[in-house]
């Protein structure tokens, strides 16, 4: 960045302001590179292994600043906003122009237009950055109240200070405008969690899912760093806004290599895909997620899977341009990730029909969400008017519904994980068998995991059928893909079953001699039921109260995602 | 009214109050677990019956807002931010007119008459009873709402509880029964949700100058408030066809028509008697309310070209429920199947798209709950003692069981219309209506009549003549509480079955609008309109 503005011509104290004012704007990122690092020698000093906790309540904090500080990011665009004058330059950093001139001041005070940037802030990396750091607060205290966690004690510190790590990549996978960056950040969060689902090292499962998390990632990062390549080729730019104004006159004049940038995007895809766990590039995703301990697949499932879409969207709605006239992209990606959307999702719901793991089956679920998530994608980029904000235009309704699908599955997936953390806690098993009567155990927890999974069937009264609601309005309104919304919908119904299983096994099915037998016997009260602590009764309803309130008033929820299309 | 009071929402939401009330009860008292469900549907008689004394017969509601009545209307989501939304409004709106209101007085009924046939109930009685609530709750619900997502919320909010209640107290072959259920059911109503967004994105109200994409029933009816270029734009266009599909099908599951019906036998058949009543007595009558006030009320182009295919499964309900009724050697399976005959009246009826044939059907929706209550309360009476229910393994019931022989003779003289009982009237009124319009159809169905005479008697002769097989000299006659259960619908039945005239009275306008609706939508009236023009 530094040497395009030392070239410009730019007064070095104006220099010195924008790059003051471009750290003000980094401020989350920067809470959370401190707070990875300090949480580092928090560790090494912490020499009780009782006390490491402590370094998970310092990641909390560290996570509840990057939130507080994202929130400040926000723009809210309607009702009181801050600062709307301000915002066509005010809130990026590092900003980016079209038309790529020399950078230029707009206000000395607010910002700068500035090419080849790297990373930008707008009100959709804000919500991503905030529904992330959300997702880290509340896998922080379900690792503190994990037993496969705690079972490692000497080891606890590592782990928060590599989850603060991931989650900074998170933080800069949706906020990235350079091929480079989404590589880099893409490569930070994958390495992480390549360590973090390697956690339980002494357990077999954990180590197996760790190596072909890194087999798998390192073959798709290669393919899509090889993607990217082609694309610079093509275009002589990283960054994608530049490649976006490089392939628009390319298409415009019919010089444009249609094979080369075809395999680009593919390539490229390949990448986002497997972080987000597309179809046909999700086959590490049921291992993992069954190996890793519970709170690391919690943390993969929502935060990771959010930084991908981030990722994703960035890509596919920045780098490929669209025909001014038609609003069609130029290159037909919408159709490629309607077919990928409609695989995944039905290969995740099928292969999620016959698992006996509550676990896998969770995987394979999740596998079918990216798919439910790209349908909205879909229907973004089957009429994409981006730039240009025009708030009717049907392209963010997509944008719009993705988000709001994205917090609602954070709410519910995380919540269905941490119940079955505790149920795993005392019962040292996540085998759907096992869960064998286990209403009359803990009617609590019983009770609020099939909340957690009505929601994510997608029945009215809990978020989760907001999220769909809204994914069907916003491809509802591109009638060509009829198809697509009836492949989700019987989808819907298919996932029914798998989730009914788990409240059929215990609801209706009595506990008998196979069911797993507890871990101790000082777990069971007088009145029969498992004994938990209050504090991990009441982190329940963090994810309870969530799920059903935005599922009966759901007015702040839309209103909240809805500032997501107001970027650039 | 007497008292301005949300009597709708009382209705509604009462049976949510005796669910919480229950959930702080203590586990082991059971009697007052179900002195509070007593109470709470004993209630909602009171309520119905208020609703009925205050009723205005001669207002029609259907598409007409003004006129329903004991309307509640609050303002719920307001999504305005998001343009390309539109600006989405979804209102609490309850209200009544003459096709709800004996859906309303059915169900109060039925729910109290299941909380009466509960009490055999044994395992986990707290749990039973809050499902049980939560379950009349949704029900009661679906015959209230205005508002097209408050009532695909109510539709969905049984499907829980329902599960439940087969699933941990049914039968033997419970958990397959009850996932049967509840995948059918989503099947449909998530097509039914498709449907409803596509109504949601042509429907726009003007409010304050804004523009609102309403969930309103009956701004949904209304042709003016459709977006031009909208998916459901028109008359008669591909996409009207298509929505009307998708709705029908969730309706058709319900119902449950030919060939969906499949669920059914299973869930009666392994739910327990209570859930049995519920279920035939009223959650069967939600697919056909549903048809007629949305399917019939929004899409009345299409229903109008389209009722000549309903025709046709209506007439293969009757006859195919009715030879599959014969097959059955489970007394159970039997009545199951007859609803599935008898739900073909209710279309046949609405398919004549006739004054007399829709009173037909929405009367015969009200017998058939009330007398197919009495068949599984009946059923019921007998498993509870026998524990089997098996036609064949009976014989000469009449003079050991004679109370119960009344009864029974009663319920099975009614289910196959015999005059002087309320079927009668209901399946007369119905072929009356299909007549003028399907000839051929409704001699067809008229067979139906006499394979379900020949079913049910051949049944009653098995089980109550003849010589009683040793095994069962046990058997004792009706305890009290079954006769409380058995007696008000036996007096129901044959009242109406003589002076049908004060639940008829009830739905005649709202009908008669209804049927002046579809047809004033009939293709030849749609051409006509257009050779004028």
């Amino acid at each position: 960045m530094s040497f395009f503005l030392l070239d410009s011509g730019i007064p070095t104290a104006e220099l010195t302001k924008f790059v003051n004012f471009s750290m003000g704007k980094f401020i989350p990122e920067l809470i959370l590179t401190a707070g990875f690092l300090f949480a580092i020698v928090l560790d090494l000093l912490i020499k009780d292994k009782n006390a490491k906790k402590l370094v998970g309540y310092f990641a909390f904090i560290v996570l509840a600043a990057a939130f507080a500080m994202s929130w400040d990011q926000l723009a809210y665009f309607h009702g009181e906003m801050k600062d709307i004058p301000k915002w066509a330059g005010g809130k990026m950093i590092f900003p980016y122009s079209q038309t790529l001139p020399a950078p230029q001041l707009i206000s000395p005070s607010e910002g700068f237009f500035a090419p080849f940037s790297m990373v930008v802030v707008d009100n959709l990396s804000v919500i991503f950055k905030m529904i992330i750091s959300l997702a880290g607060m509340f896998v922080v205290g379900m690792s503190l109240l994990s037993r496969e966690v705690e079972d490692r004690g000497r080891r606890n510190g590592e782990f928060f200070s590599l989850l603060l790590a991931m989650t900074l990549g998170m933080f800069l996978m949706p906020a990235s405008m350079d091929l480079l960056m989404m590589y880099i950040s893409l490569e930070l969060v994958s390495i992480t969690s390549y360590i973090m689902a390697g956690f339980m090292k002494d357990s077999p499962r954990s180590t197996e899912a760790s190596m072909k998390y890194v087999l798998f990632g390192a073959f798709s990062s290669g393919l899509m760093i090889y993607g990217f390549s082609i694309l610079y080729g093509l275009t002589g730019s990283t960054n994608i806004m530049a490649i976006k104004a490089v392939l628009e006159t390319q298409f415009l004049s019919g010089s444009v290599n249609t094979v080369a940038l075809t395999v680009a995007v593919i390539l490229s895809l390949v990448g986002m895909g497997y972080k987000i766990s597309a179809a046909p590039f999700h086959f590490w995703t049921p291992d993992v997620y069954e190996g890793a301990p519970i709170p690391v697949t919690a943390l993969l499932s929502v935060a990771s899977k959010a930084g991908g879409f981030g990722l994703l969207m960035r890509f596919l709605f920045f780098a490929i341009p669209s025909n001014a006239q038609t609003m069609q992209p130029y290159f037909n990606w919408p159709i490629i990730l309607a077919i990928m959307s409609a695989l995944t999702m039905t290969l995740g719901n099928f292969a999620a029909l016959r698992q006996s793991n509550v676990k896998r089956m969770l995987a394979y679920s999740t596998i079918a969400h990216a798919g439910y998530m790209m349908v909205a994608l879909v229907s973004v980029g089957a009429f994409q008017r981006l730039i240009g904000q025009d708030p009717g235009s049907p392209s963010n309704a997509g944008i719009t519904a993705i988000l709001i699908y994205l917090i609602s599955y954070l709410f519910t997936n995380l919540g269905a994980f941490y119940v079955i953390m505790l149920i795993a806690n005392k019962i040292n098993s996540e085998e759907i068998e096992d869960y064998k009567g286990f209403a009359k155990r803990s009617p609590l927890l019983a009770v609020s995991l099939s909340l957690f999974l009505v929601s994510l069937t997608g029945i009215p009264l809990t978020v989760g059928f907001i999220g769909k609601f809204y994914i069907f309005i916003a491809i509802l309104k591109q009638p060509q893909y009829l198809w697509l919304v009836v492949v989700m919908a019987l989808n819907s119904v298919v996932s029914l079953y798998y989730y009914v299983r788990v409240m059929q096994s215990m609801f209706i099915k009595q506990a008998d001699a196979q069911t797993a037998p507890l871990l101790g016997e000082m777990e069971i009260q007088a009145d029969g039921t498992l004994r938990y602590s209050m504090m991990s009764k009441i982190f329940i309803f963090v994810f309870l109260i969530p799920t059903i309130l935005f599922g009966i008033y759901f007015t702040p929820l839309v209103d909240f995602a809805g500032n997501a299309i107001r970027f650039f | 009214m007497p008292f301005n009071i949300p009597i709708l929402s009382i209705l509604t939401f009462l049976p949510v109050l005796g669910m919480i009330i229950t959930a702080f009860l203590p586990k082991d008292n059971i009697k007052v677990i179900r002195g509070v469900t007593v109470a709470v549907t004993a209630l909602q008689i009171i309520f119905a019956i208020m609703v009925w004394m205050n009723f205005n017969t001669a207002l029609p509601g259907i598409n007409d807002m003004k006129t329903y009545q004991f309307v509640e209307r609050f303002q719920w989501i307001r999504i305005s931010g998001l343009p390309i939304f539109g600006n989405i409004a979804i209102d609490y709106t309850m209200g009544i007119d003459g096709i709800s209101v004996t859906m309303i007085i059915l169900t109060a009924l039925i729910s109290f008459i299941g909380a009466i046939a509960s009490f055999s109930i044994g395992k986990q009685t707290k749990g039973y009873f809050m499902m049980y609530l939560l379950l009349v709750t949704g029900m009661m619900g679906v015959f209230c709402a205005l508002d097209f997502f408050l009532f695909y919320i109510f539709w969905e909010l049984m499907l829980l509880p329902m599960y439940f209640l087969i699933g941990i107290w049914g039968g033997p072959r419970r958990e397959y029964a009850a996932i049967k259920f509840f995948i059918y059911t989503l099947f449909g109503s998530i097509f039914m949700l498709l449907a409803m967004i596509g109504l949601n994105m042509t429907t726009v109200v003007q409010v304050g100058g804004i523009q609102w994409h309403t969930f309103n029933l009956i701004d949904m009816m209304n042709p003016i408030n459709h977006l031009p270029g909208a998916i459901f734009t028109g008359t008669l266009t591909t996409w009207r066809y298509v929505g009307y599909l998708a709705l029908f099908l969730g309706f058709a599951i319900k119902i449950p028509m030919f060939p969906f019906h499949t669920w059914l036998p299973d869930a009666h058949v392994e739910a327990p008697t209570a859930i049995s009543v519920i279920l035939a007595g009223v959650l069967l009558k939600m697919g056909t309310y549903g048809i007629l006030r949305i399917c019939f009320g929004i899409f009345p182009d299409v229903a109008a070209a389209t009722s000549k295919y309903m025709v046709i499964f209506g007439v293969i309900n009757i006859v195919y429920g009715a030879f599959c009724a014969m097959a059955q050697k489970d007394l159970k399976k039997l009545i199951a199947y007859s609803s599935v005959s008898h739900m073909g009246y209710v279309l046949l009826g609405m398919a004549a798209l006739n004054s007399q044939g829709m009173v037909g059907a929405i009367f015969q929706m009200f017998n058939h709950g009330t007398i197919t209550a009495m068949l599984f309360l009946s059923v019921g009476v007998l498993y509870d003692r026998a524990h089997t229910r098996g036609l064949n393994e009976f014989g000469g019931l009449a003079n050991k069981m004679p109370r119960y022989f009344a009864f029974v003779v009663i319920c099975y003289f009614a289910s196959l219309g015999l005059p002087g009982f309320s079927g009668f009237i209901s399946e007369a009124f119905v072929f009356l209506g299909a007549f003028q319009v399907f000839q051929f159809w409704t001699i067809i169905a008229t067979l139906g009549i006499i394979l379900t005479a020949a079913y049910m008697l051949w049944a009653l002769q098995r089980m109550f003549l003849g010589t009683l097989p040793e095994r069962w000299e046990g058997l004792t006659d009706m305890n009290s509480r079954e006769m409380v259960a058995l007696l008000p619908l036996a007096v129901i039945v044959i009242f109406f079955g003589i002076y049908p005239s004060p639940i008829l009275n009830l739905m005649t306008t709202s009908v008669n609008h209804l049927a002046a609706l579809v047809q004033s939508a009939t293709p030849q009236v749609i051409q006509a309109a257009t050779t004028l023009q």
